[in-house]
């Protein structure tokens, strides 16, 4: 969807009526879902290679012993594949050992008998016009999303947080770094993350993940500038400068903790965001990445659904880590509120 | 009062923003590696030779520096600079022109010996020679070195064959002084020798040959009237002011809002028109499709927000939540995706994509119904999510007004519960939710980008993707510019929407935000 700028508030925002039990243990089974789906991610990311590639995983061939062979890819067995291990195994000559990955194919290797085959026992998720595996595809594909999202979400906090800082320190500061983010902030980040990456002669996953943290920091930065305004005034702040608390102990001790409830809400729905655009830049082929679920969802027909897996599958992915990532934000949202 | 101060301070604020946010869209282009001119060499059949492409980017000031131009402060610059550096490279940026200045400052006690021993310096490298006596009276040493007669004797000589190195090479002595006669004299004779002359001491192509056609030699006069014009301008009219102010004019962003005043943009290489024409074309679809989105958005998100509001803890209220998380997440370019091949691939109910062919002759009611068609699939893909920031916004501040003392009074009162919601809660939440629209536009625009590329509607958001395929680097500009631009002003309307609804709002003044 469209990206707002802001993330929109929760339904239960400061409601002081309790919600209704049933209700509540849905929202629970909502939250435990979420955390499971993105936990499946991260480690389906950190595994990608292991899960689907053109090697096994231990393999044993004309007695040497070769370890995760599918991340190493020595040179003994170039031009190798799963198939030929196994049938080698089948017939006991050479391999005698091998265990082989889930997802016998890798992500860019082509099974030139199936092309453009809808979901089969070969190839749960189909494959595409030249026979590559939508699964295996997808499944590295996740490295890239999360990257994109978690690193440029990082990256935007960090340049967010210290010039909120500085602004809510400095007088001096304030007044230009206000103007300057009042100026990024009415750039439509969709616009300006196509621009960058589409007129880059590099087009990389780091770059997507740079364009959407030069433009989000500005909002960070509002926020932080915002609360701190808003600690100074309270009475644990004003009592620990009195007792002669330094800028660095404040910010650390009695700051910090107070802006994490905020940042946290805006950076996990700034987590879902990132991931919408990075979808749409590796859509219109600006992202750097071939496996990227923009990308793979930029294979499918716009005009029939004959080939309905190659839009259904990442269309799913996409939905379902943004929504993960949805839920938890207003989860921490509501916490916050009710804190 | 207070709310009047307000309007007007934001009203101020507005114009540095507005500054700022055009620099910024013209450094991000600027930055990006990749020469727009090389680009459209490529494209063209015959290829540009160097010459022609160095000349084709100083006529588009594309040699200019990007914010400040620092050649109009020159002589006030280097007199201070030079005067007293022991840099080499900077010295030797001493050109004739100074002369005058250091003639001045020799005949004052301050720094006359610094002063002399510079215009020595101008002096020898190009090989003439001075007594400090000349040095300080200039009309003197001008009649001598740099008298009319002597420039008029040297012009001549560059008109004859055999006397024309000779002459250039006296001429190359005398410097920069030696333009305006040079030019002056080109003007009245039109002589292919002092054209030549001219460029190569100037470093500039306008040059031609006895035999080229009347349009070019009238090109390369033209071309060095405007030069002299030029430096004329930058070194001698202008005050101190003048020479600031020009710094910032003549520069590559100063030409680009020079020209954005007068409404022109420049032209798209690709497309051969100019820019102001191609954002005409295309601006009335993204239009169209923001608005209708966005009344769409608003009729169905302030029903769904009240009924959630209504039924807040409830079954219906959390199932309607439930559907606006679900909605939110759902990516805009799948869901456009899943509609085109189930809507009008495989159920052929629309068309897929485009916008309708102006048919002649076609009835009111067929052409309504044909743009209908064609709109409906890009303008509800647009709208969910702007649907889904509504109505919980709208849902929002409709419980915070239900949950006040003066509903729970009505109600007390015995007033039914939806005739409190409607005549009571719902005026006080207005404000909010008509101001809304104003942090709706960056997602509009964003949002347009994503829904005209996939429905193949020729709106701004279609043009800002061809335009980075094809390098289109002024329509680019325009299009990132207009779309912040649109964004600010979009911003102060809502605030001062939001002032206008809600009397509570004006009551203080928003303190230091």
């Amino acid at each position: 969807m469209s990206p707002p700028t802001t993330s929109p508030p929760s339904t239960a925002e400061v409601s002081p009526r309790a919600r209704s039990r049933p209700l509540r243990s849905a929202s629970r089974t909502g939250l435990s879902i979420a955390l499971v789906t993105i936990g499946l991610l991260g480690v389906v990311a950190l595994f990608a290679s292991c899960l689907a590639s053109d090697l096994p995983l231990v393999l044993k061939r004309d007695g040497r012993w070769y370890w995760l062979p599918n991340l190493f890819q020595p040179a003994g067995l170039a031009s190798l594949r799963n198939a030929d291990l196994r049938a080698e195994k089948r017939q006991g000559t050479r391999t005698t050992f091998a265990l082989f990955p889930p997802i016998e194919q890798g992500p860019e290797s082509t099974d030139l008998a199936q092309l453009n085959r809808g979901p089969s026992a070969r190839h749960f998720f189909g494959t595409d016009d030249v026979g590559r595996d939508v699964l295996a595809r997808l499944i590295h594909g996740t490295r890239v999303t999360l990257l994109v999202g978690i690193g440029a979400v990082l990256l935007y906090l960090l340049i967010g947080g210290l010039f909120g800082y500085l602004a809510a320190r400095f007088r001096l500061w304030d007044a230009v770094i206000s103007r300057l983010v009042e100026v990024v902030l009415a750039f439509p980040a969709m616009i300006w993350v196509i621009v960058v990456t589409g007129l880059s002669p590099t087009p990389s996953v780091w770059l997507t993940a740079l364009a959407i943290a030069a433009i989000k920091w500005a909002a960070i930065a509002q926020i932080v500038r915002g609360e701190i305004f808003r600690l100074e005034n309270e009475p644990f702040v004003q009592s620990a400068r009195a007792l002669g608390s330094g800028d660095a102990r404040l910010l650390l001790r009695h700051l910090l903790p107070h802006l994490v409830g905020p940042l946290a809400v805006s950076a996990t729905f700034g987590v879902a965001n990132a991931i919408l655009i990075e979808g749409f830049v590796s859509y219109l082929g600006f992202g750097g990445s071939s496996v990227s679920w923009g990308a793979l969802l930029a294979h499918a027909d716009l005009h029939s659904t004959d080939q309905w897996w190659l839009a259904a599958f990442p269309g799913v992915a996409l939905f379902a880590a943004v929504l993960a990532f949805h839920a938890i934000g207003e989860s921490l949202q509501r916490r916050s509120a009710s804190a | 009062m207070w709310a009047r101060h307000r309007v007007w301070r934001r009203l101020l604020y507005l114009v540095p923003t507005l500054f700022g946010v055009t620099l910024l869209a013209f450094v991000l282009l600027e930055l990006v590696p990749g020469d727009p001119l090389s680009e459209e060499a490529l494209r063209s059949r015959h290829g540009l030779s160097e010459e022609a492409r160095a000349e084709l980017r100083r006529a588009r000031g594309e040699n200019l520096p990007l914010f400040f131009n620092l050649a109009p402060l020159d002589r006030l610059v280097l007199m201070r600079q030079v005067l007293w550096s022991s840099d080499e490279t900077l010295r030797r940026r001493l050109n004739t022109r100074l002369l005058p200045q250091l003639s001045f400052l020799a005949r004052l006690d301050i720094a006359a010996d610094l002063a002399l021993r510079r215009a020595h310096e101008i002096l020898r490298r190009r090989g003439l020679v001075a007594s400090d006596e000349e040095l300080r009276d200039w009309p003197r040493l001008k009649r001598r070195l740099f008298g009319r007669a002597t420039i008029a004797a040297m012009i001549e000589g560059l008109r004859r064959d055999d006397t024309y190195d000779a002459a250039l090479r006296r001429l190359r002595r005398i410097g920069a002084i030696a333009n305006a006669p040079l030019i002056h004299a080109l003007e009245q004779t039109a002589s292919p020798a002092i054209a030549r002359a001219l460029a190569d001491l100037n470093r500039r192509p306008y040059r031609f040959s006895a035999r080229d056609s009347g349009t070019r030699k009238r090109w390369a006069i033209e071309r060095w009237r405007r030069f002299a014009e030029e430096e004329q301008a930058m070194l001698t009219t202008l005050s101190s002011l003048g020479r600031i102010a020009r710094g910032f004019s003549e520069t590559r962003y100063g030409r680009w809002i020079a020209g954005v005043v007068h409404l022109d943009l420049g032209s798209s290489p690709s497309e051969r028109v100019p820019v102001t024409a191609l954002l005409r074309r295309h601006l009335p679809t993204t239009l169209l499709l923001g608005s209708l989105a966005l009344v769409l958005a608003y009729l169905l998100g302030i029903p769904l927000g009240t009924l959630q509001a209504r039924y807040a803890d409830r079954l219906p209220g959390a199932l309607i939540a439930a559907f606006l998380v679900v909605l939110f997440a759902l990516p805009s370019y799948w869901v456009a995706t899943v509609a085109l091949q189930g809507f009008s691939g495989a159920l052929g109910w629309f068309p897929s994509g485009g916008l309708p062919r102006a048919a002649d002759g076609a009835s009111f009611v067929h052409r309504a119904a044909s743009w209908t068609r064609h709109l409906i699939l890009p303008v509800s893909v647009l709208s969910y999510g702007l649907l889904v920031v509504i109505s919980r916004y709208w849902s929002t501040s409709l419980r915070d007004e239900l949950d006040s003392p003066y509903v729970r009074t009505a109600r007390a009162k015995g007033c039914d519960p939806t005739r409190t919601l409607v005549r009571h809660a719902a005026r006080n939440a207005l404000g909010t939710s008509i101001s809304l629209f104003g942090i709706l536009v960056p997602s509009i625009l964003g949002g347009a980008v994503i829904v005209e590329r996939l429905f193949d509607l020729p709106g701004m958001g279609w043009l800002t993707v061809r335009a980075i395929e094809q390098r289109d680097f002024p329509t680019l500009l325009a299009v990132v510019a207009l779309s912040a631009v649109v964004t600010i002003l979009a911003l102060t309307l809502a605030e001062g929407l939001q002032l206008l609804a809600d009397p509570r709002q004006r009551q203080h003044d928003g303190g230091r935000r």
